[in-house]
């Protein structure tokens, strides 16, 4: 168990007078424990799935000048914008409208912080007899936003007006008493009026615990204590993080991401980062990448910020509080009108996933490599990228009740790990930016929505091959059952299916790309009433349509939807991998016979998959032979 | 022991003290350090559609390439890239003073 | 309660431990050593231990036995030593990867939050059945529990015939849907039985009959992975028992802190997962509430393991989620910690020269070098003999003599050469590493959860507990540690404590108006089973009580609030009465404001509670004497202490220390008001209690050691 500690006690870390050690280390557990219950009280009140099962949401705590002091939890993509939201709640409403004991201020502009319209934070002041001492603030991704679409992505929008109601800090508490005018103007502008209400009072009842916290934090260990603790907290991470950062190698990497598709052509952007280290600084350029598009896969600033701050956080400061301090070694170059800094009034609604999704796989990229060429204690932190799909098809229609519904299915998010530098990736194993990921039941899926799920597993050859493989991705299929009207629609909002974007790293392979498949008029239903449940595309008739990665698509009665999300990418050469290992992922159906012959060069004979010692000894050097052969 | 830069990729100094590029698995001298490690490297290039019969990549694209770096002597592989075809190599350079 | 008596045994990694009560209020103890992998010999040895320190033939005593509370490992040590049964799952077509998947947060179950923060060191538990193993066949029902696609009975046959060939000894099934149409588990338990009666089986449309497949086939799965193990347990000790003169029916220690009888907890193996570390736990509830203790963190120190729980308010902590090694059990849990710190927990030197202990145990064969019987590795035992903690001919009150020379030599040879320092400081050195474990055990559950340790008294049982608690407690700024007069059996103890639990649950989902003769009848349906569990466990009619209560929530939420319902038959008034409690309790633990009046509430879940009380022993406070222990001197021993410091200090650094002449308590000799200042040792037969130079003691009117 490493304790956060240590570091910073060699270092004398007690740059506050009067800020006893045992004192600060208390107040900082006692924080993230209210973080911890205040999302959890999200979790138990929220009616989103997003939230309640994706663990799409944020608390954090801040300064009362707006500076992040602590967050954990949840999703981490978030926590850095929304000190930018409670700065310009300063900044506009301190001498105009008041920011009073009991008031809390809902947000959900992009353009102020979040990453897209449907991200909605609320921010509370904390007071302590009458002086504002803090702020706090909390965060989740509310299913609709009344925009062109249902669900709030919006692959045809082309401004930000098209992409839902935008709020600015309306006050949705007043002096503790909830505002009817405010939540009845936002529920009249969505879909799902009574799901969106019982969100915004989730995160109310929320904040409601942070302030509690905070408060019994003061009375019993004095308000300066709390002060001081809040201020350290930044300063101590921010030491550690340079510390962190001086050991990794300097010098300079270069990467370059791909995003396919805007939504309504084929278009490719690409995303340029050029990484470079000098002691404690750690410059993150993208100077080179795409101009902003047309459409709403566009990022803004907030959302490729978020993102570097997930990514730093969850694979590099993972030891070290998470607040902005981590962010000061950190330096961020990002051209103007750029793909991923959108310019007001950019559609920017796909921006998360597509824009800001790709900036994820970019950052693990090069600190991947970064931590490879560092020494042996940073060495073991790289590892492949890690399978995430991007793609969430927001599904809504009619259910089996006969009640509008609206689902972001979020199966991907249980992608693959990537492989590590001296063992496999998890399979099927969640996403760095949101650490305690789930996806749901099927049981719940069934009885919320009209769909049978045929089969739900991880994908055999998914992971990216190597001397460790990248953790499985995964794959399902259902079809519509007992539909109230016989159709749901879905909106593909995805990326990584025409690029490979769970890289390998060091001479690992890259796993295979995420796909939406729709099985039109398939014999699905027919095959039940047979008494036979169809377990492979291959096993479905129909036409079988490769769904584009954003997009619309409806799913009539007879129809089947699949999709298939990342496994994670390798770690060395797969010829390194030991036969045995390829042996036993053959025995456990995570890599075909052919997969790990043509790869792995291992061939194994028989119904126990016994290896042919002398044919993989062949089956290597034919593959050695190959490798230097083509080239001449 | 040299310098590594990837995991089968070192820097290191040779018999007259100019800095080359070593195979970290059978010690082959690369080249001189002053350019890109890929530069010495045996390349493979091919589309995506290429990967798919073997079942490493699932969807065929032609404008797409993964780009294999080989050392020339051991045929370890140092290096994939995954990039639309004509993109440059992606390099590392290594601050080592 | 007539005369007769009240037996608890505990069975631990490395010791059993025996109290035998009777209703005059006295007291015997036994221990004997654990005998795994089959415990129930230990357990006659303890009671054979007790019986002969009562001066009376064990048969007798038996025989008179009223009730015989048994916590124990045995469900635990299987899993943890995964020595469960070879096990099949067979589960619907399409499903199978249910418990590979896990819902992508089997990597985190159970974690504390830093572990959760680096991603790249989490892994997924092992699959208990590996997907080679795993048979899907061809069913399928849907959400209302209709039945879409019939069992086909072919595929089921061919699965079991596989396993046959296989060796497979238990079998889990767990089908989308069971909970809501069991019929297809039914069936396919009925093809087991006739083809393959050899084979256990586990349905989870009996044990947990919950929405959402991956918590039910989890804990399904577990269960039958322990059932072959765990039943095999209680038969034998039954049996044992029973031929040694036992009349009364054995009751069981369960994960939820009640009892449930024997043959029960054969059938729910997963429940007595934790069972001893729950009554010590619910010991410690019992005892702070007679001596005014409501926060307690309780600590047992054991041959092979510590476990640590707590209790807030007056009551001990459940799970929120409740897991075991990364395995999620939907099954109520009290919540306990388990570190790899013991007695018999090896100190080793690694190839960089730091020192380690644990998490491997020497156990109780062949133990620590110090017991002779060929333990040739060092154990913090060991250390605790070179230090002047344990003396050499009174452990376990004399009757197992401890080689002292042996000690030193391991000591020597495997933690002090490589070390380059002498025995004395590599012992000390042990002592300092292994109170660091259980300090940092202890912090996760209180600190990091934002329980202030400096509010809470600290609880010190288990053998080995009051040997280092005040090390421990120290670090933790604790202002009072408390030694029970019980420590070395205090789980036995504690299993006296408790009275018979039944748990009744069924997932039905009704939207409001609710029905009031439909909740009726389900209740009724669910008391019935109850009234008749706990006639059939002879639980008298006056000492029944039910409980009924129902999951609630909004329309489309997915977590629920628990709302107690009282009153029988069930009218209107009930029914409203039920919606306004939901909101009320709502706006209780969530603020004003944040429910919604207006929306759509449904149950969701409905549950019955069953407590049959059992009579406990009574507890006789005694009157205070005179504050001098001197008549209880046995004399003075040269003990290593650390050099003084009382406040937690923050240094990690290795303090110097030395040997102190100490004065040594006989701790049976000890009587109400006693106060003896440190460096003192108080010896019991089973127990040390260490008092370092900076510490006072005093012995409380129910014998308990309070050290400030």
């Amino acid at each position: 168990m490493k304790t956060n500690g240590k570091g910073g006690k060699a270092n004398g870390r007690r740059a506050e007078a009067g800020l006893d050690a045992i004192a600060f280390e208390i107040v900082k557990n006692k924080m993230l424990a209210a973080i911890n219950e205040a999302g959890a009280v999200l979790v138990r009140t929220s009616a989103s799935e997003v939230v309640v099962t994706v663990r799409e949401f944020t608390q954090s705590y801040y300064t009362s000048d707006g500076h992040l002091t602590l967050t954990g939890g949840g999703i981490l993509l978030h926590v850095k914008s929304i000190a930018d939201i409670v700065r310009y709640l300063i900044d506009n409403y301190e001498h105009t409208i008041g920011i009073n004991d009991g008031d809390m201020f809902i947000f959900s502009d992009p353009y102020l912080g979040g990453m897209h319209a449907p991200d909605q934070a609320i921010v509370a002041p904390i007071f302590w007899q009458g002086k504002r001492v803090g702020f706090c603030a909390s965060l989740t991704h509310i299913p609709d936003t009344g925009a062109i679409d249902a669900g709030g992505f919006c692959p045809r929008a082309t401004e930000v007006y098209q992409e839902g109601i935008r709020l600015r800090g309306l006050r949705v508490m007043r002096g503790g008493v909830r505002c009817d005018d405010v939540f009845n103007t936002l529920k009249a502008a969505v879909r799902l009026p009574d799901i969106v209400e019982l969100d915004v009072l989730s995160k109310i009842a929320s904040n409601n615990v942070l302030i509690r916290r905070a408060q019994e934090l003061i009375e019993k260990y004095g308000l300066e204590t709390y002060l001081a603790t809040n201020r350290e907290l930044i300063r101590y991470s921010e030491r550690l993080a340079r510390e962190r950062t001086r050991k990794i190698a300097d010098g300079q990497w270069r990467s370059v991401t791909y995003l396919e598709h805007d939504g309504q052509q084929p278009n490719l952007f690409r995303i340029q980062l050029t990484a470079t280290k000098r002691g404690d600084r750690l410059i993150l350029d993208y100077t080179g990448s795409s101009p902003q598009a047309a459409t709403s896969i566009n990022a803004t600033y907030h959302a490729a910020m978020g993102c570097a701050f997930a990514i730093l956080a969850g694979r590099l400061f993972y030891d070290i509080p998470w607040n902005e301090g981590i962010l000061r070694p950190l330096e961020l170059r990002l051209p103007d009108n750029c793909i991923i800094n959108a310019q007001y009034p950019a559609a920017v609604s796909q921006g998360m996933p597509a824009g800001g999704g790709v900036v994820v796989f970019a950052v693990q990229d090069v600190l991947s490599k970064m931590l490879l060429a560092s020494g042996d204690d940073l060495r073991r932190e790289s590892s492949g990228v890690f399978g995430w799909s991007v793609h969430a098809p927001v599904m809504s229609g009619s259910n089996q009740y006969g009640n509008f519904f609206i689902w972001p299915t979020m199966d991907e998010c249980a992608g693959g790990m990537g492989a590590r530098v001296d063992r496999d990736g998890v399979g099927t194993a969640g996403t760095i930016q949101t650490p305690k990921v789930r996806i749901g039941n099927i049981e719940e899926y069934e009885q919320r929505y009209p769909m049978l799920f045929l089969f739900r597993r991880e994908e055999q050859d998914s992971a990216g091959a190597g001397k460790f493989r990248g953790g499985a991705g995964g794959e399902f299929c259902f079809m519509l059952h007992k539909s109230s009207t016989g159709y749901i629609d879905i909106m593909l909002s995805g990326a990584g299916c025409e690029p490979a974007i769970a890289l390998g790293v060091a001479g690992g392979l890259p796993a295979r790309q995420g796909r939406f498949v729709k099985v039109k008029d398939s014999d699905a239903a027919a095959l039940l009433r047979q008494g036979r449940i169809a377990q492979s595309l291959q096993e479905l008739t129909g036409e079988k349509e490769m769904l584009p990665p954003k997009g619309y698509a409806r799913i009539e009665n007879r129809d089947c939807f699949y999709l298939a999300w990342h496994g994670g990418g390798g770690f060395g050469d797969p010829l390194e991998r030991g036969p045995e290992l390829v042996r036993q992922d053959i025995i456990d159906q995570l890599v075909s016979r052919r997969f790990a012959e043509c790869v792995y060069g291992v061939v194994v004979t028989g119904a126990n998959a016994d290896i042919d010692r002398a044919a993989t000894a062949r089956a290597r050097e034919e593959i050695r032979r190959q490798r230097l052969a083509q080239a001449a | 022991m040299g310098r590594r830069v990837l995991e089968h990729i070192e820097i290191d100094k040779d018999g007259n003290g100019h800095k080359v590029y070593r195979c970290a698995k059978c010690g082959t001298t690369l080249g001189p350090a002053d350019k890109g490690f890929k530069e010495y490297a045996v390349v493979k290039e091919a589309s995506y559609s290429h990967y798919v019969d073997a079942g490493i990549l699932a969807t065929r694209s032609d404008r797409f390439v993964l780009r294999e770096f080989y050392c020339p002597k051991c045929a370890v592989r140092f290096d994939v890239e995954s990039v639309v075809k004509g993109e440059p190599y992606l390099d590392i350079k290594i601050r080592d003073d | 309660m007539a005369g007769g008596y009240i037996i608890g045994v505990d069975t631990g990694g490395t010791f059993t431990d025996t109290i035998i009560l009777n209703t005059r209020g006295e007291v015997h103890i036994g221990k004997a050593p654990s005998t795994p992998p089959d415990f129930a010999g230990g357990v006659i040895d303890s009671l054979g231990e007790a019986a002969r320190s009562a001066g009376l033939p064990l048969r007798d005593i038996l025989r008179d036995c009223l009730l015989f509370n048994h916590g124990s490992t045995a469900a635990t040590n299987a899993l943890v030593t995964w020595r469960g049964a070879k096990t099949g799952l067979i589960t619907t077509r399409g499903h199978k990867d249910v418990t590979i998947i896990q819902r992508a947060y089997g990597r985190v179950v159970g974690l504390s939050d830093d572990e959760v923060r680096h991603i790249l060191a989490t892994n997924k538990p092992r699959p208990i059945v590996p997907r080679s193993l795993i048979e899907e066949v061809t069913e399928r029902v849907d959400y209302s529990g209709e039945v879409l696609v019939p069992l086909n009975e072919e595929e089921v046959r061919s699965a079991i015939k596989r396993y046959q060939d296989q060796g497979i000894e238990a079998v889990a099934v767990c089908l989308l849907w069971s909970f809501m149409n069991p019929q297809h588990e039914r069936r396919i338990k009925a093809l087991l039985h006739e083809m393959a009666p050899e084979i256990r089986v586990t349905l989870s449309s009996e044990l947990v009959p919950v929405l959402g497949e991956f918590e039910r086939m989890s804990s399904t799965l577990a269960n039958a992975f322990l059932s072959v193990t765990v039943d095999r347990y209680y038969t034998t000790l039954a049996r044992l028992l029973r031929q040694e003169g036992l009349r009364a029916r054995p009751l069981i220690v369960q994960s939820s802190g009640g009892l449930l009888p024997i043959e029960e907890s054969s059938a729910r193996a997963i429940q007595s997962i934790g069972s001893g570390p729950v009554a010590g736990l619910v010991g410690a509830q019992a005892l702070g509430a007679l001596i005014g203790f409501g926060n307690i963190i309780s600590t047992d120190v054991g041959g092979t393991t510590t476990d640590v729980g707590l209790i807030l308010e007056g009551k001990p902590q459940m799970a929120m989620e409740p897991s075991v090694s990364q395995y999620p059990l939907a099954v109520p849990m009290v919540e306990v910690t388990s570190i790899g710190a013991g007695g018999g927990s090896i100190c080793w030197v690694d190839d960089h020269g730091i020192m380690h202990v644990g998490p491997d145990s020497a156990g109780a064969v062949p133990g620590p070098a110090c017991y002779g019987k060929g333990g040739t590795e060092p154990t913090v035992t060991d250390a605790n003999l070179i230090l002047g903690y344990l003396d050499p001919d009174y452990f376990l009150g004399g009757a197992m003599k401890l080689d002292r020379e042996k000690a030193l030599e391991t000591v020597e040879q495997k933690l002090a050469r490589p070390l380059k320092i002498s025995p004395l400081e590599a012992a000390a050195g042990a002592y300092d590493i292994v109170n660091g474990n259980m300090v940092n055990a202890i912090r996760i559950l209180t600190v990091q959860r934002g329980h202030d340790p400096r509010e809470m008294v600290l609880f010190a049982y288990g053998g080995a507990g009051p040997i280092h608690a005040v090390a421990y407690g120290v670090e933790l700024n604790v202002p009072l540690i408390a030694v029970p007069a019980a420590a070395s059996i205090f789980s036995a103890y504690g299993a006296t404590r408790m009275d018979i639990l039944h748990k009744y649950e069924l997932s039905r989902r009704m939207v409001a108006p609710f029905n009031p003769k439909a909740v009726t009848e389900i209740f009724e349906q669910l008391e019935s089973q109850a009234k008749r569990d706990l006639e059939k466990d002879g639980v008298a009619k006056s000492a029944q009580s039910l409980h009924r209560e129902v999951d609630m929530r909004f329309v489309l939420q997915v977590h629920e609030v628990s709302v107690p319902i009282r009153g029988k038959t069930l009218v209107a008034a009930d029914i409203a009465r039920l919606s306004t409690q939901f909101v009320e309790l709502y706006e209780k633990m969530y603020g004003q404001g944040t429910a919604l009046p207006h929306a759509d509430m449904e149950v969701v879940r409905f549950r019955v509670s069953a407590v049959g009380k059992i009579p406990k022993p009574p507890v006789k406070p005694q009157p205070a004497g005179r504050s001098s222990a001197k008549h209880a001197i046995k004399g003075t021993r040269k003990v290593y202490f650390r050099d003084s410091r009382r406040n937690g200090g923050q240094s990690r650094a290795i303090r110097s220390g030395r040997l102190i002449a100490t004065t040594v308590f006989d701790g049976l000799s000890l009587k109400p008001g006693n106060r003896m200042e440190g460096p003192a040792i108080v010896e019991y037969p089973t127990t040390t209690v260490v008092i370092p130079p900076t510490h006072v003691a005093k012995i409380d009117q129910f014998m308990n050691v309070l050290i400030r």
